[in-house]
Order: C-alpha cells, then sequence, then structure tokens
C-alpha cells in the first residue's frame, strides 16, 4: 500500500444526532466507552499499511483537533507524510467558512492531494460508519479489475442494521460493476449499502472535481460518481465484516449497544487490527462493596459504586452508591449520584445527574443530555 | 583584499552556552534483580514488574521526574533488560521525548581498555560520567527504581540548593520498631547528617534513607574517581560513597518525606502496596490531576463485565473479560475471568487467562499465565503469598499447595 494515501471528509450536513454534533463534528463524536468514530477511520487506513492520511475539517472542529492533535497514537507523527489536518478554506476564495458539498471539500484541499507522493486515493466521503477493515484485498481488486472507481459496500442482510432512514445504495450488475447509485431504504430496495468509501486515482479525482466545480456541483456522490457511472468503470468491493451507520441517533444507541457482544467487539475492535486512540492515562476501573454490574462496558478513570446494567461507562465516569442505570451510554467524566435512575439514556460528557433523579427515555428515541447539563 | 574583511574572517565566534546544559540529571537505577521477588523476575528486571493495574514499577519515578519538570534521565539497566528497554522505548509516555534531554537508557558498555558490568550503585555513575557531564549539570539526582511514591523531587533540589549542601538524602521516619531494617541518618536540629548507620541493631534514629539523593555534581564526580580507585571498596553509594563523604565533613542533609512510600523488594510488600490502591483511605492517591502516574496504555477495548460476573471491592483495567467473582482484587489489561471462577485478594497480571470454575485467594499471577478449569491456587493470608511465574500453564484441575512459587517451568511438572 505504498502508494495510497486516505483522505477523509470528517463531517457534512447529513446528520440527524441531534444534541451529540452540536459542539462537534460527527468525526469526533464518542463510542463505544474509549473512542471517537475518527479513531476507527484512522486505524483502519495505518492497519494497512498508510502513513499518509489528510483530514478534512468541517465547521467546529476544535474537538476533532484536540482529539488527534499530532498523530502520535496512530503512528501519524512522521517527518515523512503522516497525518495532516486540512481547513478547507484555507486554500478557497468563497469566503466561506466550510464547505457546502464534499466536491467543494476536496476541491479546497488540492494543494495537499497534488503533493502527495502516492497515486491512489482512498477517498471517504463521510465519517458516519463504525467498521474495521484493512484494505489490502479493496485495493488489489481495485489493481486488478483496471476499475476506475471501486466503492466499498457492506450487505444489510448479513450484518445488523442499525439506521432506519434512506441510505445511499449500489446496483452491480453480473460483472460487479456499478451501474446505478441512489438513495433508498435497507431491505426495500437494496442490500447493498454504499459505506462511501472509494479508491481513486488522484488525477482522475482532480480532473472530475474539476470538472465538477466548473458546472457549480458540490457533490461527489451525486455530482462527480452517478453522472459519470456510464463513462467510468465504477466498480464495487464487498466488504464482509460488521458495518455501522450512526448517522441517526438511533443508529448510535444501538451501535454502542452491539458493543456489548463479544463477538461483535472482537470484529470491530481486534478484527483486522487494533483501533487506536487518544491515551489519557486514566486509572484502572474500581469498584467499590456496593457496586453491581452486569454486560456493560467500563473504561478507565470510572469508579463504580451502584449498580450498572446493559450500559456502556466512558473514561471517569462515577457511578455513585444507589444509583441505577439500565441500557445507558454515559460519555467521559459525567456524574450519576447517589439513588438517581437512568434508563435508555444518553448523556454527553462532563453531565452531572443530581441526587434521586430519574430520567427515562424509550429504546427507539433514547433521551439525549448535552454536554456539561446538570439535572 | 579589505582588511575589515579579513579581520571578520578570522575572527571566532565561540558558543558561550552549551544548549544542551541542564540544572539537573536524574540517574534511575533500574539494573536490581529482585531475587527476592522469585519467580516474578526470572525473565525481567524489577523496575519492569508489572504494579497497579496498568503501571509498572519504574513508572512512579519516571513519572515523578517528569512532574517535577526533570527532563533528561539516564536509566541503568543490567539485569535483564529486554522488557525495561522496549517498555521506555522513546520515552513518549512520560512526555518525556525530548529535543535536548529526555530519557537514556545506559546498559553497561565495552571500553577500549576493558569492559564490565556495573559493580555497584555507585561504579553504575562512574562508567556514566561522561553521559552526565555532556549536560554540564549543577546537581544530579540518584533514584532507585523500585519504589512505590509520588514526590516532587524539584522541591528537594530546592532545600538542596538552600541548605548550600554538598549532598541531600531522602530520609523517611520510619516505625521505630522496623527501623534496624534500614540504612539510618542521624541529624542534627537543622537536619544536618552527622553520622550514618546501615541496620544496626540498635537504632539511634527513625529517619530511614530513602534511597533518593542529590548531588551537588562537581563533588560527587570527586568522590567516584576516588572510590574507583579504592580496590577495596564495593563502589556502593549507601556503603562507600555516603560514609566517605561523612568522613570527610561534607555538608549533608536530610530531607524528610513521610507521604506513601514503599520498597516492593519482597512478594508480600508488592501484594500489600498493591491492596493498598484499594483502600480508599490510603495516602497513595492515583486519582491526582496535577500528579499523574504515566505508563505505557495497552491498546484495549474497555473491560466487559458480563451478565453474572460480581465485582466488589476491586480495580479492573481495560481488556479485561470478567464472567465470575472478583473481590479485593487487581486485574491488569486483558485478564480474562470465566464463568464461576472466583478470585479474591489477589494481584493477576496482564492477559492472564483464569478458566471455568478455578478459585485463587491470596496470590499473586504473572503475565500470560493459563490457569485451567476446577483449578485451586491459595495462599495462606497476607503473611504467605503464592506466586505463579509468567507464561505458566497450570492443567485442568491441579489443586497448587498453600504459599507455593511457581515458575514456568514447575508449572510444566505438575
Amino acid at each position: 500500500m505504498k502508494d495510497v494515501f486516505g483522505l477523509i471528509i470528517s463531517g457534512n450536513e447529513d446528520q440527524e444526532l441531534r444534541d451529540l454534533t452540536l459542539i462537534r463534528s460527527i468525526a469526533a463524536v464518542p463510542i463505544a466507552g474509549r473512542y471517537r468514530v475518527i479513531d476507527f477511520y484512522l486505524s483502519n487506513l495505518v492497519n494497512s499499511g498508510i502513513h499518509n492520511v489528510g483530514v478534512i475539517t468541517y465547521r467546529n472542529y476544535h474537538s476533532l483537533m484536540d482529539h488527534i492533535s499530532g498523530g502520535v497514537e496512530w503512528d501519524l507523527s512522521r517527518k515523512r507524510d503522516g497525518l495532516f489536518i486540512l481547513p478547507p478554506m484555507s486554500q478557497h476564495t468563497t469566503g466561506n467558512s466550510s464547505y457546502s458539498g464534499t466536491a467543494e471539500a476536496i476541491n479546497g484541499v488540492r494543494n495537499y492531494i497534488s503533493r502527495c507522493a502516492q497515486h491512489t486515493c482512498i477517498l471517504h466521503t463521510n465519517c458516519n460508519t463504525i467498521y474495521n477493515t484493512s484494505y489490502y484485498e479493496a485495493y488489489e481488486q481495485h489493481l486488478s479489475s483496471g476499475a476506475d472507481v471501486t466503492v466499498m459496500y457492506s450487505d444489510s442482510r448479513q450484518k445488523l442494521q442499525t439506521s432506519s432512514r434512506m441510505e445511499v445504495m449500489i446496483k452491480t450488475d453480473e460483472n460487479g460493476k456499478v451501474i446505478d447509485m441512489f438513495r433508498g431504504y435497507t431491505y426495500k430496495d437494496s442490500n447493498q449499502i454504499s459505506m462511501d468509501i472509494f479508491f481513486i486515482n488522484k488525477g482522475l479525482l482532480m480532473r472530475l472535481v474539476d470538472d465538477c466545480i466548473m458546472k457549480g456541483c458540490t457533490d461527489f456522490i451525486r455530482d462527480i460518481i452517478i453522472p459519470n457511472l456510464e463513462v467510468l468503470n465504477v466498480r464495487a468491493f464487498h466488504y464482509l465484516g460488521p458495518a455501522f451507520k450512526i448517522d441517526t441517533l438511533e443508529g448510535f444507541f444501538k451501535t454502542n449497544m452491539a458493543f456489548l457482544d463479544n463477538d461483535t467487539r472482537y470484529q470491530l475492535l481486534e478484527g483486522s487490527g487494533p483501533v487506536y486512540t487518544k491515551v489519557k492515562d486514566e486509572v484502572p476501573a474500581r469498584y467499590s462493596k456496593s457496586s453491581k454490574v452486569s454486560n456493560s462496558l467500563v473504561t478507565d478513570g470510572c469508579v463504580v459504586e451502584g449498580s450498572v446494567e446493559n450500559s456502556l461507562l466512558f473514561r471517569g465516569v462515577q457511578v455513585a452508591k444507589g444509583a441505577v442505570l439500565k441500557n445507558c451510554v454515559i460519555m467521559q467524566e459525567s456524574q450519576i449520584q447517589a439513588n438517581a435512575v437512568l434508563e435508555n439514556v444518553i448523556l454527553d460528557k462532563k453531565c452531572t445527574i443530581l441526587r434521586g433523579r430519574r430520567l427515562i427515555g424509550t429504546e427507539s428515541y433514547p433521551m439525549v443530555v448535552t454536554k456539561g447539563a446538570t439535572i | 583584499m579589505n582588511s575589515d574583511y579579513e579581520k571578520r574572517t578570522v575572527c571566532v565566534y565561540p558558543l558561550t552556552s552549551n544548549i544542551r546544559k541542564k540544572e539537573t540529571v536524574a540517574m534511575l537505577l533500574a539494573g536490581g534483580q529482585g531475587s527476592r521477588l522469585g519467580a516474578l523476575t526470572t525473565k525481567m528486571a524489577k523496575p519492569a514488574v508489572p504494579f497497579g493495574g496498568k503501571y509498572r514499577i519504574i513508572d512512579f519515578a519516571l513519572s515523578n521526574c517528569t512532574n517535577s519538570d526533570i527532563d533528561t534521565i539516564g536509566v541503568l539497566t543490567q539485569y535483564q533488560p529486554l522488557e525495561l528497554n522496549s517498555y521506555i522505548g522513546s520515552g513518549q509516555p512520560w512526555d518525556l521525548d525530548r529535543i535536548t534531554g529526555g530519557v537514556y537508557v545506559l546498559p553497561p558498555y565495552m571500553s577500549a581498555k576493558a569492559g564490565e558490568w556495573y559493580k555497584g550503585t555507585a561504579n553504575a555513575i562512574y562508567q556514566n560520567i561522561a553521559f552526565v557531564e555532556q549536560f554540564e549539570p549543577e546537581y544530579v539526582i540518584i533514584l532507585s527504581g523500585d519504589h512505590i511514591y509520588k514526590m516532587d523531587y524539584s522541591s528537594m533540589i530546592e532545600f538542596h540548593k538552600k541548605k548550600k549542601a554538598d549532598a541531600t538524602i531522602a530520609v523517611q521516619e520510619v516505625p521505630w520498631e522496623e527501623a534496624s531494617r534500614f540504612g539510618l541518618m542521624i541529624t542534627d536540629d537543622e537536619n544536618k547528617i552527622v553520622d550514618f548507620e546501615e541496620k544496626p541493631s540498635e537504632p539511634r534514629s527513625n529517619k530511614a534513607s530513602m534511597g533518593v539523593y542529590v548531588f551537588s555534581w562537581d563533588v560527587l564526580k570527586k568522590y567516584l574517581i576516588d572510590d574507583e580507585r579504592n580496590p577495596d571498596s564495593s563502589n556502593d553509594f549507601g556503603k562507600n560513597i555516603i560514609p566517605a563523604m561523612l568522613k570527610s565533613g561534607k555538608s549533608m542533609y536530610a530531607y524528610t518525606f513521610n507521604d506513601y512510600w514503599k520498597d516492593v523488594g519482597t512478594v508480600e510488600s508488592l501484594w500489600k502496596a498493591n491492596m493498598d490502591l484499594l483502600n480508599e483511605d490510603s495516602s497513595l492517591n492515583l486519582y491526582d490531576a496535577d500528579w499523574h502516574i504515566y505508563s505505557r496504555n495497552p491498546v484495549m477495548p474497555p473491560h466487559y463485565a458480563a451478565n453474572g460476573a460480581d465485582i466488589s471491592e476491586s480495580m479492573v483495567t481495560e481488556g479485561c473479560i470478567v464472567e465470575g467473582k472478583v473481590e479485593n482484587s487487581i486485574l491488569f489489561a486483558g485478564v480474562v475471568v470465566s464463568q464461576d471462577a472466583d478470585i479474591d485478594n489477589s494481584v493477576i497480571m496482564p492477559n492472564t487467562i483464569i478458566g471455568n470454575n478455578s478459585k485463587v485467594n491470596y496470590s499473586i499471577v504473572s503475565e500470560n499465565v493459563i490457569i485451567g478449569c476446577d483449578v485451586i491456587f491459595e495462599g495462606g493470608s497476607p503473611s504467605n503469598i503464592s506466586v505463579i511465574g509468567p507464561e505458566a500453564v497450570i492443567p485442568d484441575g491441579t489443586v497448587i499447595p498453600e504459599g507455593s512459587r511457581l515458575s514456568a517451568e514447575d508449572a510444566e511438572k505438575l
């Protein structure tokens, strides 16, 4: 994979994560106890031997910068290549503070792309899927099939689907050539869901983006891939592992819960290689005499004195004596005081739930508490 | 040719300051075998022994340095250095990957005339005089890599400066009845050291040396060179350097440190220091945001407590899977406790697997051990702790007698 670089577009408007993306792009959303969504993207690239990765930032990217900074944890702090954080507006003259579509985002970082020594780009036009893979096989297929573009898809029939809304689907002919890409509902319209990951030669990418921008268009899939399906040789690669979309709150919630399953957790966090994340030097989790915990993931830095069931506790969460948690996702450094009861709740970072409070959401519409709130 | 130009070309601009100059250099003695830890140290030096769920013993001294703003550290290794070398690496986890300074691993080496092992603690520093000299330090702090404590070395160095001392020795006031186990400093009212006794039967002081010394470098250098010339010397700080300095009337002070400090030289003290972490009243607070203890973190998911898990009064680290019962114990990264297994009062080191229905009590189980199903492995009490060494495999149904100390080789004969 010496001749490959990665490009990640770290956010867009197309998310329904309510308060979770108020203060951060989707790439920086915390997930599964100690990770952020982008950890999966970066680790997959690094585990495939790719050492040049550009991350295009989106609107409120302080949280993302804070997390990935120099890229040390992903072994991307390199003299040659490494991690590049690319604010799209820096090379763009429209005066906007961000991009309105993925093609525009790519256009904004053309200097980075043209300077890359590698020739094939793995383009991630979205940052909303949790998956674990190495790209060796897909890259091999991309080269041997002579494709102009290879798009990765996952098959929803085999794996749990987390999202109930329209997805970008693909349709292939018997030779694996993509003949259509469209938006549709899972199960009903197709089972081949695009993972929004594309292998493409960087010269071709720049030509297509130029053409697109000239026509005043903005989106990579809608304005570049779909109109050119007959001209370009676009092929599909079937990703076989589990993939979870987290572009809705329901999806986010179910994905977190999926990590409670031993097999799924193993496949997502160790399958093709470990998932790296920022190190926080937390103390191991501590349990007291009164703690009760079952079917839960607990991260370093937690102090558990209450009862926790079917839940995920992120780093540094405190659950006081008598508190009861069921089906909850509790993010970093939140505090649940004595005798509080929480069910189907997502707490963002640094929330405080005072003594004896009761918060009850439902499985399909979990209650979300904004970062830093005290209830 | 213009004479001005000529003048300029011959003019020499000397580098007036050495950019590598450091006020203090730390020398961390990490070569000890720790033979009293038996099976735990057959494959690694004592400072590399895992401690407290995700640390190794040496993390405390290294983190203390970082937190005390000491960024230049020589780590002197000798016994089984592989584990320690790869653990320290570039020093990045402790923020010690610096452009000037940082952490250096210093094994014994060959020179043109001879090559020799470190004969003693003082000889280890003597052989690395050139290393220290390149930083032109005013002070050198000598540390040992096998103690558990959180200490601000910078206030000790301040004390040393204020007293205009040649040497300052950190002491801890130990209970009088235990004092005869230590090297003791006898001081006057000003904390000036007037005498020194090594493990006396009738102690005159309870100020035990912690093995932490601050020296003014030019003074120490002279004594190291003199000591090396003496063929009868055992080249040891406690036995030779300190008494020699005292004898010639150097200005030496005791710096009292009364917070948590533990020498984890024996199996029982290592077990006890681990258990101290579970005690909420313990003065060793790892949750101190101003004094982080850093370590090389494992890349592992959060730990999973399954249905039926029963965890109380314990510390559990990332990567663990707990299906059974864990009480008053410490599980390191990646430990698996299978269904109906019962872990009490024990320390289970990284990546060890404990099979169904096995029982472990009052024990230290080392790294990468596989304990089969229905195994009974018990120590008797806090003063009789059982140990299994790294990589051991214990077959199903084995009952191991109380207080056993098994290495992987012993386990093969079971």
